[in-house]
């Protein structure tokens, strides 16, 4: 064997020192699209709120109004490492919704951002 | 095999080279249809969905949503040491939350965009000071 043959198989050999990562990490509860879909200003009461979403994760008081947050966060992490060298890519989606209320506890306006089942693994990211 | 393949292993947790890349949310380009004056909470939810960030501000309120793409290479070297370990550590970092906030008055009527980072345009906390209302008894 050639001594540059030698070295190419020894550097190959590092490789194989490697090892994977993949994990996936959750916070609060999912929302359920139809509960959202529920939720209809000018009708909808805050109990009514409460009663299809549980406690809200957030509570603003907006003057007299006030307005409820609910989310949930899906992470998914993938890693490569080997003997000098990591790579490690990390994405962060978020299912988010907020519902504001007027002075009398009626929906006004609702906004929803449901991207957590988007999440997904990549080590170089998008 | 060379003496020094055989120590690579042993350094390995010494010397490490990482990249890493943190993907979340993306800035729609749509948000440029809204325009203070004109378009209204629903339109801005319409485009933007729903805000990270709501909070009083004066009558009105002001709204924020943020989005974050970020790229990273570091290199860290640690020494163990008897009492512990020793490192130091280099990173390149291009990041940061940039994102929209936007102003509404009382009738939630849009009046202002700023964007940025939202550190930056996020104005400071405003609420009002309000009268206790103590029930009579």
């Amino acid at each position: 064997m050639t001594p540059l043959m030698q070295r190419l198989l020894s550097l190959l050999g590092l490789f194989l020192f490697s090892s994977c990562l993949l994990s996936q990490s959750e916070s609060y509860a999912p929302i359920p699209t139809q509960s959202v879909q529920a939720i209809h200003p000018g009708v909808t009461t805050a109990q009514e709120v409460l009663d299809l979403l549980g406690a809200p994760n957030e509570v603003v008081q907006l003057g007299h109004r006030s307005a409820f947050r609910y989310d949930h966060t899906v992470e998914k992490q993938a890693g490569l490492f080997l003997i000098l060298f990591a790579l490690r890519g990390v994405d962060v989606q978020q299912d988010r919704v907020w519902i504001f209320f007027d002075e009398e506890g009626v929906v006004t306006h609702a906004g929803a951002t449901l991207q957590a089942k988007d999440a997904e693994y990549s080590l170089m990211g998008d | 095999m060379r003496p020094i393949l055989l120590l690579l292993p042993l350094l390995s947790g010494c010397l490490t080279g990482t990249y890493t890349s943190w993907h979340t949310y993306q800035e729609p380009a749509s948000f440029l249809r809204l325009r203070p004056g004109e378009a209204d909470l629903d339109d801005c939810l319409e485009v933007l969905g729903a805000p990270l960030y709501v909070r009083e501000q004066g009558d009105g309120a002001v709204l924020a949503w943020g989005w974050a793409d970020e790229r990273r290479f570091g290199v860290t070297f640690s020494i163990p040491l008897d009492s512990g370990n020793a490192s130091l550590t280099y990173q390149d970092t291009a990041a940061g939350l940039d994102g929209l906030v936007l102003v509404f008055d009382a009738d939630w009527r849009l009046t202002a965009i700023r964007r940025g980072r939202l550190a930056e345009v996020l104005p400071s906390s405003q609420s009002r000071a309000r009268l206790i209302e103590e029930p009579a008894g």
